[in-house]
This record gives structure tokens, C-alpha cells and sequence, in this order.
């Protein structure tokens, strides 16, 4: 067989899955420079994130929490073929933390007492770090943003980002003008972060990675009441901001419409819910057209012409019966789509009555239905 | 459209005679009839018979893409149909044709093709299969493999 030219392997390569490319790194010192690079890697994103189900990598918060290791410990789950691969860290002994925000396909994976030292120790558990990417310069930044007061400082707010390129950790000036809610997890966006503000009337606050300038972007849809941060989460679905608030029996789920994302047509197919109460935090992933229907739009009732509602009580009831049989993985069919239960429920590492569930809800994609 | 005839003749020397829409579909030939529109045989050094047959049969299925989603989909099904008759070394000499004849269409789905069928295969599989030559010492691929460990495992088993 005459050799292939290295410019038309790459073609393949980009299209490959990721276990394998690495696993190709040994093929030759040439496909794994080819492998290594940048080019190939954001061409293999994007293929991947056109033509494929997503990836959904679920992390345990430290060895401890595991109550079933095989489940639980560091676990790439690919829905689409609902296998699932464990991939060891060089730190699998170590207490890490995981930022909720994922990006190109990376999940930050932090250790607490390095770049948080002052910061535990001063019992601000709460914040978490948030992890995104400049799309300008194509540089990932974690970012660590805290209320100062209990640290006396004037500020109300104070930022730090992480630099990959001299490997520390420098401070952001100015921070953030408004104190910011700890416990919600902050959400990369096309570029930008964003956290709930703590104040009387709950305010969106956003953070544009490049300039590392801060901004309010929008009140809450629910600023008109005092909320409970425990009650309210904000995540990324489809490419759009959502936040939402626990009001039982509903769950509202309002997507953030910015200026530059017209054609919201869809409702956001992708939503996460929070049921904290005293047992759990949920997330619904739901792809496909036929759930839509089961979801009531409503118009913007708080006035608010850039957030888009739906609601979804039925939802949350399956939520809620899942989350009280935590314990056990559950598969679940019902009509025109699939609920997968990925049993994810390590004790937050400093609040031990906080559990995390993650539920997938996955509907048959495109006419491709799920194999058992 | 022109009806005008186009020999195209393998390095092996097969003729086939298509229509001058269907070789404009190899770009190659696209270029050819630019720089000289008196041409009507031409001679394709790189591509044997039976893989230009193929490429052949390809562009002609191809040669009016209508935009309706049925003719996409049926055009879809015929490429998944097409793809299935080949194994992986056929697969890679048409990647090699629709690469030289620059066929962009047949490039992508050939690449997409290979890509699935080779997603499980082993490095040593790879070597054989595109002819690639090790070049790593004994010390230097176990430590690539030790690396990417994870990768190496069999661990696709399915959930509970």
C-alpha cells in the first residue's frame, strides 16, 4: 500500500473521536504532532460539533463522596452510544474541584488549596471558579471572582484570573461593582462570564474575557423578590443564558435573548433545573422538537423584553421522583424520548446535606434513536 | 448545458467518455478546460480504471444537486449505499483519487467514511493499513501509550 499524504490523513483525523486520536498518537512521531496541534484540534471540534450528540463528561468532587466508584469517579458518558469511559487524573487521591462551566470540549479541574489558599481558609466555600475562553486570542481563563468584605477589603469584589502563560494566578482591577452570589454556578457565553449580582433587586453581571471588563447586563426575570440563592441557577443551554428559579410546583426557565442572537424560534432544547429543597440538584438535558411541545410559552410577564420564558412542571415531577432514588442509575423510557440517569450524587465537599444529581433527558435526535 | 463529450483515460489506460458537466465535477479537469477549451481526451496519470469508475459513478449521481430535502436525503442515502461497497483499502485509494482529481463532495464523505471505520482500530492496524512507518524507539511509543492509557483500554462497556 503506497502511503497516504500526511495532508489527507489529517482530513480523516479531524473527524475522529477523541479517545482515538490519542490513542493514534501512536501511530508515528508525525501523526502525533498532527494530533498536538491547535489547527487540528479546532477543526476536529468543530466537526464534531456539527455532526454529533454532545459528550458529557461527569466528574466526581473528591474520592471520598464516591459511593460507586465505576459510576461516580472522573466519567466521560457518550450519550450517543451510552457507553461510558473512565479516565484516570494523576490526581485521582487528591481533593480537586471541578468548574461546572465547560468549553471547547475542556472542563477545568482545580485543586482548592492552591489557587484558593487564603480563600478556604477564610470559609468562603461558596465561590466557585469560573472557567471560559477569549475568543479573540483563543487563551482559556479561569477566573476566580469573590465578595471582599469578609476579607476586608473595600472593594465590593475581588477578581483574580488564572495565566496559562506565566502559570500564576494576578488580580483584575477593576473587579466586579457589584457583590456576587457564591453558591449559583458562573456560566461561560460567547465569550464572557457571567454570575448573579447579591443584591436586593438580582442583577445578571457579565465579565468579557478579552478586556476583563465587568458589566450588568440584565436584571433577573425574578428581581422583584428577595430569592434564596439555593433557589436560582444559571447555565448555558444551546448557546443561550438561562437562568431559572425554583417556585414550586413550576419551574420557570428563562433564556436570555442578547441583541446579537436573533432567530429564537426554539425554544432553548437543553435546560437545567434546580431542585435543591433538601435533597438535590438536577440537570435536564433535553434535545429534539417533540418535548418543545409539552413546555408552555409564555410571554414576558416581568416586563423584561430580552428573556424568553417556558415552563415546565411536568418535568420537574419526574426530576423529583428520581432525585428521591438517587442512589440507583436509572434508565427510564418514556413517550418519544429517553431519560438517563447518570448516578452523580457526591456530597458537595463543604456542605454535606448539599447532593448533586445530574439527570439526562435525551430524546431521539434527528430520527436517530438512542441504542440500548 | 453543454452535451459536449469528455474522455477521460486512466493510467492504466481505460477510456470512459461522460459528459462535460460530470468531468467538471473532478476539478481538476475543470482547470484543464479553462486553460484549454479545445481538449476532449484527457489522460489522468495518478487514478487506475476501476477507482476512476467509481469517482465516475459518483459525479454523475451527483452532477445536479438540487436544494429540496427530499433530493437531499435521497442523495444521502445513495452515498450511504455507495460507501458500503467498499473496504478500507478500496476507501483509501479513493481518497487518494478524489484528492488528486479534487473532487470535494467525494473528499469529505470518503474522509467521514474512513474516519468511522477506522475509529477502533489499533496504531499497528494504522500503520498497516496507510503505510506508515514506526519511528518511535521501544522506550519512546510506551511512554505515548502510558500517556494516553485511558485510551487504550477497553472500557466501551455499556452502562448498567
Amino acid at each position: 500500500m503506497e502511503s497516504v499524504p500526511h495532508h489527507v490523513v489529517e482530513r480523516i483525523l479531524e473527524r475522529l473521536p477523541v479517545n482515538t486520536l490519542l490513542r493514534f498518537k501512536a501511530v508515528s512521531k508525525q501523526w502525533k504532532s498532527s494530533i498536538e496541534s491547535t489547527s487540528l484540534q479546532g477543526r476536529q471540534l468543530m466537526q464534531r460539533q456539527q455532526s454529533c450528540d454532545p459528550d458529557v463528561l461527569i466528574v466526581s468532587l473528591r474520592p471520598q463522596d464516591v459511593i460507586d466508584p465505576y459510576v461516580e469517579s472522573l466519567t466521560t458518558l457518550v450519550l450517543a452510544s451510552s457507553s461510558s469511559l473512565k479516565i484516570p487524573t494523576s490526581w485521582e487521591n487528591t481533593l480537586y474541584l471541578v468548574s461546572s462551566a465547560s468549553c471547547d470540549g475542556l472542563v477545568c479541574l482545580y485543586e482548592a488549596h492552591e489557587s484558593g489558599v487564603a480563600y478556604f481558609k477564610l470559609k468562603h466555600p461558596h465561590f466557585k471558579l469560573a472557567f471560559g475562553k477569549d475568543t479573540f486570542s483563543g487563551t482559556f481563563k479561569p477566573v476566580w471572582l469573590y465578595n471582599s468584605s469578609e476579607i476586608s477589603i473595600q472593594n465590593a469584589t475581588t477578581c483574580e484570573v488564572f495565566d496559562f502563560s506565566t502559570n500564576a494566578w494576578r488580580y483584575v482591577t477593576p473587579s466586579a461593582p457589584y457583590r456576587v452570589l457564591g453558591l449559583p454556578d458562573p456560566v461561560f457565553l460567547d465569550g464572557s462570564l457571567h454570575w448573579f449580582t447579591d443584591c436586593q433587586e438580582t442583577k445578571i453581571l457579565s465579565m468579557d474575557l478579552h478586556t476583563e471588563a465587568f458589566q450588568v447586563i440584565s436584571k433577573a426575570p425574578f428581581a422583584d423578590h428577595v430569592v434564596r440563592p439555593y433557589d436560582i441557577v444559571m447555565c448555558n443551554l444551546d448557546n443561550r443564558l438561562c437562568v431559572s428559579e425554583m417556585k414550586w410546583p413550576n419551574q420557570l426557565i428563562w433564556s436570555f435573548n442578547s441583541p446579537t442572537r436573533h432567530g429564537t424560534n426554539s425554544v432553548p432544547l437543553i435546560f437545567i433545573s434546580l431542585l435543591m429543597g433538601l435533597v438535590a440538584t438536577g440537570m435536564v438535558v433535553v434535545r429534539g422538537n417533540e418535548v418543545d411541545k409539552r413546555f408552555k410559552h409564555r410571554d414576558n410577564e416581568w416586563d423584561l423584553k430580552t428573556w424568553n420564558c417556558i415552563q415546565c412542571p411536568s418535568m420537574q415531577r419526574q426530576i423529583l421522583f428520581f432525585s428521591s432514588a438517587y442512589r440507583d442509575p436509572v434508565v427510564q423510557d418514556t413517550p418519544g424520548m429517553r431519560l438517563l440517569w447518570l448516578g452523580l450524587c457526591s456530597r458537595h465537599a463543604y456542605e454535606p446535606s448539599f447532593f448533586r444529581l445530574v439527570i439526562f433527558l435525551v430524546q431521539k435526535r434527528k430520527g436517530k434513536v438512542l441504542q440500548d | 448545458m453543454s452535451s459536449n463529450k469528455i474522455v477521460l483515460t486512466s493510467s492504466d489506460g481505460e477510456s470512459f467518455e461522460v459528459e462535460e458537466v460530470v468531468a467538471r465535477k473532478l476539478q481538476i479537469v475543470g482547470h484543464m478546460l479553462e486553460d484549454d477549451c479545445v481538449i476532449n481526451e484527457i489522460p489522468l496519470q495518478n487514478v487506475t480504471g476501476d477507482i476512476l469508475s467509481m469517482v465516475i459513478e459518483y459525479c454523475k449521481t451527483h452532477v445536479d444537486e438540487e436544494e429540496s430535502e427530499e433530493a437531499q436525503t435521497k442523495l444521502k442515502t445513495w452515498d450511504e449505499e455507495f460507501m458500503k461497497k467498499f473496504d478500507i483499502k478500496t476507501l483509501l485509494q479513493i481518497i487518494l483519487a478524489a484528492n488528486y482529481l479534487n473532487v470535494k463532495g467525494l473528499l469529505d464523505l470518503v474522509s467521514q467514511t474512513i474516519a468511522d471505520t477506522i475509529k477502533d482500530y489499533t496504531p499497528e492496524q494504522i500503520r498497516e493499513v496507510f503505510g506508515v512507518e514506526n519511528d518511535y524507539t521501544e522506550e519512546e511509543e510506551a511512554e505515548v501509550r502510558k500517556e494516553n492509557a485511558w485510551a487504550f483500554d477497553e472500557a466501551d462497556t455499556p452502562k448498567p
